[in-house]
C-alpha cells in the first residue's frame, strides 16, 4: 500500500479550543464545528508541528480509545481520513 | 423593561416595551390581548414617551371575511406581514408571545442566541440549554418563584465581544402538567387562564416576578451550564460534562451560531471556559432547588 503524506491546511482550520478532556476546532469556509477526540486533536497538533511528536503518546492517546497497538496504523489512518472529510487536512 | 399603553380612538390598543435591548409595539383590538398583556407585563416600570426607535412593529389581529364569526381567527403581523397561518382567536395571547419569540430568534442577531433558560441568583448564572419537552420551561419557572431572577425560559442572548447574558425576562409559557404542577406548589405565582388546544397542548402564561421585572436590564456572566431533563420518578442526579460535550450541545442549541461565525465561536468557548459544565437528571423541585441553593452558596464560600 502506498505511503500516503498529510498537511494541515492552516486556512481551514481557523480557530480551535483544546480542554484538558478533548478539543473542538472551527472550520470558516463550512461554517461548521467539530469535536475532536484525543487521537484527532494529537495529529492535528503533529501535523501543526507542535510537540510532544513520539511514538509514545501517540500510543498513549490511541490507549485512549481503546485501540490495541497492532490495530494502530488503520486507527490513525482512519482518523486522517476522517479529518480529511472535515476539511481539516489534506492529503499530498 | 419598560411599558406604555395608548388606547386609540377606533378600539386598537397599542403597548410598547422597552425589553432590555430592543422595543416592540404591539397593537390589537382582540380582547383577551388587552385582558392578559397588561396582567403579564404589569410589573415592569411604565415608560413616559414612545420609544424613539420600534424593532419589532406587531399586530395582533382578527382575520377578516367570515372568519370574523365562524370559528374567529387571529392573525400575527411583523411590520405589516404574516409570517404564519392565523390561529384560532382565542390563541391570540400565545400567539403574540410565540411571534415575539420568532421576531428574536430570526432578526435580532446582535447577540448570539442559545434555546435555552436562563436565570441568575447572587452573581451565580445558570445557562439551561437543552431541546423542546425537556421541561426547562417548567424548571425556568419554578427557579424564579424560588427567588431566581429570570434572563428568559426559552431565547437565551449572550453578547458576542464580552460572552455576558442579557436578559429578557418574558412571561413564561407553560404548557400541559406544568401549569397546574407549579401553581400546586406555587399557589402565590400569576398565571393567565389557560389556551387550549394549542399545537403544544394547553397552554398558560406565568407573570414575571417582580425581581424579574426590575433588573430586567441588567445582564450578568453565565457561571454554570446545565442541561437538564425531567425524568418522571428520578431522583437528582449530577454528573460532570466534559467541555467539549458541553460546547458541541451548546452550540447545537443555538439559534444563529451560523450566523455569527467565528465570532460566535469564540463566544462559546469563553462561555465554556468560564463555566462549570454538568448534566442535570432531575423529577422534584424541592432536590433542584437544593442543588441551585447550594451553587449559590458554593459561589460565597469560593
Amino acid at each position: 500500500m502506498g505511503e500516503v503524506r498529510w498537511c494541515l491546511d492552516f486556512s481551514y482550520v481557523e480557530a480551535s479550543r483544546r480542554w484538558q478532556d478533548g478539543a473542538v476546532v472551527f472550520h470558516p469556509l463550512s461554517g461548521d464545528t467539530f469535536e475532536l477526540n484525543g487521537l484527532a486533536d494529537y495529529l492535528l497538533c503533529c501535523l501543526d508541528g507542535q510537540p510532544p511528536q513520539t511514538t509514545e503518546s501517540l500510543i498513549v492517546q490511541a490507549a485512549a480509545l481503546y485501540v490495541e497497538i497492532e490495530e494502530l496504523p488503520r486507527i490513525v489512518g482512519d482518523t486522517l481520513h476522517s479529518l480529511q472529510e472535515c476539511q481539516l487536512v489534506r492529503a499530498l | 423593561m419598560r411599558r406604555l399603553y395608548h388606547p386609540d380612538a377606533d378600539g386598537d390598543s397599542t403597548w410598547y416595551f422597552e425589553l432590555g435591548t430592543f422595543t416592540v409595539e404591539l397593537t390589537s383590538r382582540v380582547d383577551t390581548v388587552k385582558k392578559w398583556i397588561p396582567f403579564l407585563y404589569q410589573p415592569f416600570r411604565e415608560t413616559v414617551a414612545r420609544p424613539a426607535f420600534i424593532d419589532f412593529r406587531i399586530r395582533v389581529e382578527r382575520s377578516a371575511s367570515l372568519r370574523r364569526w365562524v370559528r374567529p381567527q387571529v392573525n400575527f403581523y411583523l411590520d405589516g406581514f404574516a409570517p404564519f397561518k392565523p390561529l384560532p382567536a382565542r390563541q391570540a395571547v400565545p400567539l403574540f408571545e410565540w411571534g415575539l419569540n420568532w421576531c428574536i430568534a430570526n432578526q435580532y442577531h446582535r447577540y448570539l442566541h442559545f434555546h435555552a433558560a436562563g436565570v441568575e441568583k447572587n452573581g451565580v448564572m445558570v445557562i439551561l440549554p437543552a431541546p423542546p419537552g425537556s421541561g426547562k420551561s417548567t424548571l425556568a419557572a419554578a427557579l424564579m418563584q424560588h427567588g431566581w431572577r429570570l434572563f428568559s425560559d426559552e431565547i437565551l442572548m449572550v453578547e458576542p465581544s464580552t460572552a455576558r447574558a442579557i436578559p429578557i425576562g418574558r412571561p413564561v409559557n407553560l404548557k400541559n402538567e406544568s401549569i397546574d404542577l407549579l401553581h400546586q406548589i406555587f399557589p402565590q405565582a400569576q398565571l393567565t387562564e389557560k389556551f387550549y388546544d394549542t399545537s403544544k397542548g394547553v397552554v398558560a402564561l406565568m407573570k414575571p416576578t417582580a425581581e424579574t421585572a426590575s433588573r430586567a436590564s441588567v445582564g450578568a456572566m453565565p457561571t454554570h451550564i446545565i442541561t437538564p431533563r425531567y425524568l418522571p420518578g428520578s431522583t437528582l442526579s449530577v454528573s460532570a460534562c466534559r467541555k467539549p460535550a458541553a460546547f458541541m450541545a451548546l452550540i447545537g442549541n443555538s439559534f444563529n451560531y451560523h450566523i455569527h461565525g467565528k465570532a460566535g465561536f469564540d463566544t462559546a468557548c469563553r462561555l465554556v471556559d468560564r463555566c462549570d459544565c454538568f448534566t442535570l437528571e432531575y423529577s422534584r423541585f424541592e432536590e433542584v432547588f437544593e442543588f441551585f441553593d447550594g451553587l449559590c452558596e458554593g459561589s460565597r464560600g469560593g
